[in-house]
């Protein structure tokens, strides 16, 4: 028996090895390929030992305008978040704990608009803002982001407030609380860490988007995704700049998705499942 | 916006339409094989870590590396690692002797395997943390009676473990499909939907006929299809989550 055990569990350790690897390398080696000079990401063989440089940090922020797109990214990041938790999260206490008209189709309609394909709302939205003069501005990307981010807030938030005992709201007005004072004091601390992780997935939902950013933007609103392929270009890529402004964008994800792994199933399955 | 009202014109331009056609077909063949795959491995996978592990988060943490990274950085590196002349992994696949006289990106086969592959490289993490939810929260009862009564790794798995899988498989094979069928960020970025349009899913498709050919009557037309197909498989999704509330 134990003859037995101790070649399995090499075999188990090795693939997990190899699928660790596997996950990690490509990104590895993109944080390696932001610092390496110009001349070593052409060179064939490929170089693996180099003296790391910052340079390409430096050529794309500060000589490329790049700060610009950040600032763009950020702004509209944190506007959509903003905005998505103050409409969502009342709507979601309502969802919770009153009984609407409708109210199963409305959550159907809700769950539809998280999960439509942007493509299908770019059209419309591309139009309606070229005709109201927003084309190209931060504002027309927060409106379009919050369309799914809103659903998605609500649909989890309501998740979150179902947690909480209704006996607890109810004693609040028992006492002599108003409806929205109970939300605001009583219910809304008790769902707090569940909201900074709703808050957070909206920000990366909005900091990683491109489909809208692609259609939505020309020059002045344009946001990390969408700049950075314009670095591919005929007259050569820099691949050192690319890596460093990809090593930008996704760096952040991945400490904010650290920070909400507990809720990281349950957010991006949009609550079905319960992580 | 002026125009004139065609009545279904653009619908009945559409079912008539061969690339349209194709364009769905690979669609479906792309959603097909990537939910498979990603449903199948994802369970592997999360055999595999649902053990005693030391820094388990940790490694957790690289697994979920993949599905963390912007869509578009995902198709920009792999555009490099696989581009003909400088890319790194290319260079290791061409030692071992494939792609030496054509690039890979003038093939249309192993363009569309290129970007399946893609896709499970990016999302089976997420596929396998789903499933290492649900396997937590399995009871320990009948493995032990499973153990008493003899039965094999193999039988235990496939008599105990799957079925009470099931529901949470259901919900994850939903979601993959919509995801797979949403997807366009990093195949716009990595073949721009060629050679050709060997690679062109509907999403591509439809972006290419609003914004690229400003055909935006018959774009609409293809948009409001996919509207449609999203919105028969949420139904699905909203009509199991409903119903088999509180299994998970």
């Amino acid at each position: 028996m134990t003859n037995q055990t101790v070649p399995r569990n090499t075999v188990i350790y090795c693939l997990i090895g190899a699928i660790l690897f596997i996950s990690a390398a490509p990104y590895v080696w993109l944080v390696v390929t932001s610092l390496k000079v110009r001349a070593d990401i052409f060179a064939i063989p490929p170089v693996w030992l180099f003296r790391p440089t910052l340079d390409s940090y430096h050529i794309v922020f500060i000589e490329k305008g790049f700060l610009f797109t950040l600032r763009n990214s950020v702004i509209v990041a944190l506007g959509t978040t903003g905005l998505s938790l103050a409409v969502g999260v009342p709507a979601a206490y309502s969802f919770s704990r009153y009984k609407l008209t409708g109210g199963s189709s409305l959550t159907f309609l809700i769950l539809f608009t998280y999960m439509c394909p942007p493509i299908v709302l770019a059209v419309p939205f591309f139009v309606l803002f070229k005709t109201l003069g927003l084309f190209d501005t931060p504002l027309a990307l927060i409106i379009a982001y919050t369309t799914f981010n809103l659903a998605f807030v609500v649909w989890i938030m309501k998740g979150f407030f179902d947690e909480v005992p209704k006996s607890i709201d109810q004693s609040a007005l028992v006492d002599g609380c108003t409806p929205f004072r109970a939300f605001k004091d009583i219910v809304l601390p008790l769902v707090a860490p569940g909201m900074a992780a709703t808050s957070i997935f909206c920000f990366l939902a909005s900091w990683n988007e491109f489909l809208y950013a692609l259609v939505l933007t020309a020059y002045n609103s344009k946001t990390l995704p969408v700049a950075l392929p314009g670095l591919v270009t005929v007259r050569g890529t820099f691949w050192n700049e690319i890596g460093a402004v990809g090593v930008t964008i996704t760096i952040l994800a991945l400490i904010f998705a650290f920070i909400v792994q507990k809720h990281l199933v349950r957010g991006l399955t949009f609550g079905a499942v319960k992580g | 916006m002026s125009g004139q009202f065609v009545g279904l014109n653009n619908y009945w331009d559409l079912i008539h339409d061969s690339k349209f056609w194709y364009s769905a077909e690979i669609t479906l063949i792309y959603v097909v094989s990537v939910t498979t795959a990603e449903i199948i491995l994802g369970i592997a996978v999360a055999l595999l870590f649902n053990r005693e592990l030391r820094v388990r988060r940790v490694l957790i943490s690289i697994l979920m590396i993949p599905m963390i990274l912007a869509p578009v950085v995902v198709g920009l590196m792999y555009s490099f690692l696989l581009n003909n002349q400088f890319g790194t992994l290319m260079y290791y696949v061409k030692q071992l002797g494939f792609f030496r006289e054509t690039s890979l990106f003038s093939r249309p086969l192993a363009t569309q395997i290129t970007i399946i592959l893609m896709d499970i490289w990016e999302y089976t993490s997420f596929y396998a943390l789903i499933m290492l939810a649900g396997l937590h929260a399995l009871p320990r009862g009948p493995y032990e009676g499973a153990k008493v009564d003899g039965a094999s790794d193999w039988q235990t798995f496939w008599w105990i473990t799957i079925p009470t899988l099931i529901p949470l498989i259901v919900v994850a094979t939903i979601l993959c499909l919509i995801a797979s069928f949403k997807t366009f960020d990093q195949i716009y970025i990595l073949t721009g939907g060629g050679p050709s349009s060997a690679t062109e899913l509907l999403s591509i498709y439809a972006w290419r006929m609003n914004f690229y050919y400003w055909n935006m009557g018959y774009g609409a037309a293809t948009v409001m299809m996919i509207a449609l197909i999203t919105m028969a498989i949420s139904g699905i999704l909203y009509f199991v989550v409903q119903r088999r509330v509180r299994l998970f």
